[in-house]
């Protein structure tokens, strides 16, 4: 998302002011404003130190250029006037969030391989519950708001559970490929592991491995003692048919026949239309998110 | 994917209800709701109209397209069509069924409204099977599905996905030592 967000910025600075706009007119709505502050702030906050660690560059320079915006923010944001820099552009509102939330964890559900990580969307909507459950803290019991927000984080910690629950059933069913595969990257290139999911695989391995010793292997004769794991567990299957719905159109997507006789074609891939096809055939598209699983 | 996890989906798409109570905007993570005031009709997800719903605090507004006349037409298209029609939610059988079965009384003839999407679901699902079977028969490798919902899709996954996975497992092991073959060595 990092790419994208010239394009976002006026967008964000007009909702910035409109939020602004309703929290100077609100005395009796003060505790709602400070929670929609508390939020704002809370966006530029997690998106600063994630940028901060990747486009150190970019951001300084676009940092110049939105100074002017921020200044004029109201004093109750000024404390977080140099991170709105960032927010401004390349922030997407909290909709957008849970959005994107939806989509990895269904990108996740329907892929045969492991995604790469998305710890900035987890981290960034883990914030957001967390921020907005200290707020409900301070409501009184039985408030009619305060349950239709309850209801709201539970649906999102519904999401983010099952995203991460099915990111963990991946790794252990392939769990050795996986760390293979994240042993072989490229220096600097970034982990399709988050650093969590890689305690986790490593000691999965380690524990299968001792498990196998202790109950089966130490018994047997010394020369088939060893286990190869790369061998034993099954590698995901890149071949499987994936049901998939265009969010950029596609042009000539080769598909590879099925029987020798076939010859092998292209399609096009217009927006908005759905296809059932090899996973391998469009992986690309899926890691660069121009095409969604369903 | 659990079929109650399409429902979920489903929720929050955008219906249109009468509350009986006021309240001033709420400021979701998702999105801005409300104001509520008493007799003014308000856009909320679905998973909150259900919810006000049961607590007998709104009135929910069937969708548009959930009107006897207009679902007839749909059937009607949907019977003549070889392909699938277009369909006016992409949600169309679970809305149906979450508000049918929480506020079949806010929704007129919600009987006939049961009977004629559920004519349209077996139709569609009859189309899917039928596509479903030549596909496999012809052995294709791809298939354009415009039109069809989620839930249908689902319906079929796990039979179709899985019977070509195996076939191809058994076409591919035909030729030992081709690389796809160990791939599917398990």
């Amino acid at each position: 998302m990092i790419g994208t967000m010239p394009d976002t910025e006026t967008g964000e600075e007009n909702c910035m002011e409109e939020n602004l706009q309703r929290v100077r007119k609100g005395d009796v709505k003060a505790s709602v404003h400070r929670m929609e502050i508390d939020r704002i702030r809370f966006v530029l906050s997690s998106y600063l130190r994630s940028r901060l660690q990747k486009q150190y560059e970019e951001r300084t320079r676009i940092y110049y250029i939105l100074l002017a915006i921020s200044q004029t923010m109201s004093d109750e944001l000024s404390e977080a006037s140099d991170l709105s820099a960032d927010d401004n552009q390349d922030v997407m509102t909290p909709a957008e969030l849970i959005a994107k939330l939806e989509e990895a964890w269904l990108n996740e559900k329907f892929s045969p391989e492991l995604l790469e990580n998305k710890s900035e969307i987890v981290e960034c909507v883990m914030e957001q519950l967390t921020h907005m459950e200290e707020n409900l803290q301070r409501v009184r019991k039985g408030d009619v708001k305060a349950s239709v927000h309850r209801m709201e984080i539970d649906r999102i910690r519904f999401v983010l559970s099952s995203y991460l629950r099915s990111r963990l059933q991946k790794i252990e069913k392939h769990f050795p490929h996986i760390l293979e595969k994240d042993k072989s990257r490229a220096e600097g290139d970034p982990s399709f592991l988050s650093p969590q999911e890689f305690a986790f695989a490593k000691e999965y391995l380690a524990n299968t491995e001792t498990y196998l010793k202790a109950v089966a292997l130490r018994h047997m004769p010394p020369n088939l003692q060893t286990v190869d794991m790369l061998k034993a567990v099954p590698e995901p299957c890149l071949d499987s048919f994936v049901f998939l719905r265009v969010k950029e159109r596609q042009e000539n997507i080769l598909v590879e026949p099925e029987t020798d006789e076939q010859r092998e074609y292209v399609v096009d891939l217009e927006e908005g239309s759905q296809h059932l096809m090899r996973y391998r055939t469009i992986a690309p598209l899926v890691a660069s998110g121009a095409v969604q699983l369903i | 994917m659990d079929p109650s996890e399409v429902e979920f989906l489903s929720e929050k798409e955008i219906v249109t209800i009468i509350p009986n109570f006021s309240l001033d905007k709420i400021y979701l993570i998702g999105g801005d709701l409300g104001p509520f005031n008493p007799g003014l009709p308000v856009e909320v997800p679905v998973w909150l109209a259900l919810n006000l719903k049961q607590r007998q605090k709104c009135r929910i507004v069937p969708p548009d397209w959930m009107d006897v006349v207009k679902l007839e037409e749909i059937r009607d298209q949907e019977r003549k069509e070889e392909t699938f029609a277009p369909i006016p939610s992409p949600y169309y059988m679970e809305l149906t069924k979450l508000l049918l079965n929480h506020a079949s009384d806010n929704i007129p003839k919600a009987d006939e409204i049961r009977t004629l999407v559920k004519d349209i679901w077996d139709t569609r699902v009859a189309k899917l099977r039928l596509s479903a079977d030549s596909f496999i028969s012809l052995q294709e490798a791809h298939a354009k599905l415009d039109n069809l919902t989620l839930m249908e899709i689902n319906t079929t996954r796990m039979f179709l996905l899985d019977s070509l996975n195996y076939m191809y497992k058994l076409r591919t092991n035909m030729h030992p030592g081709s690389d796809a073959a160990r791939s599917q060595d398990y």
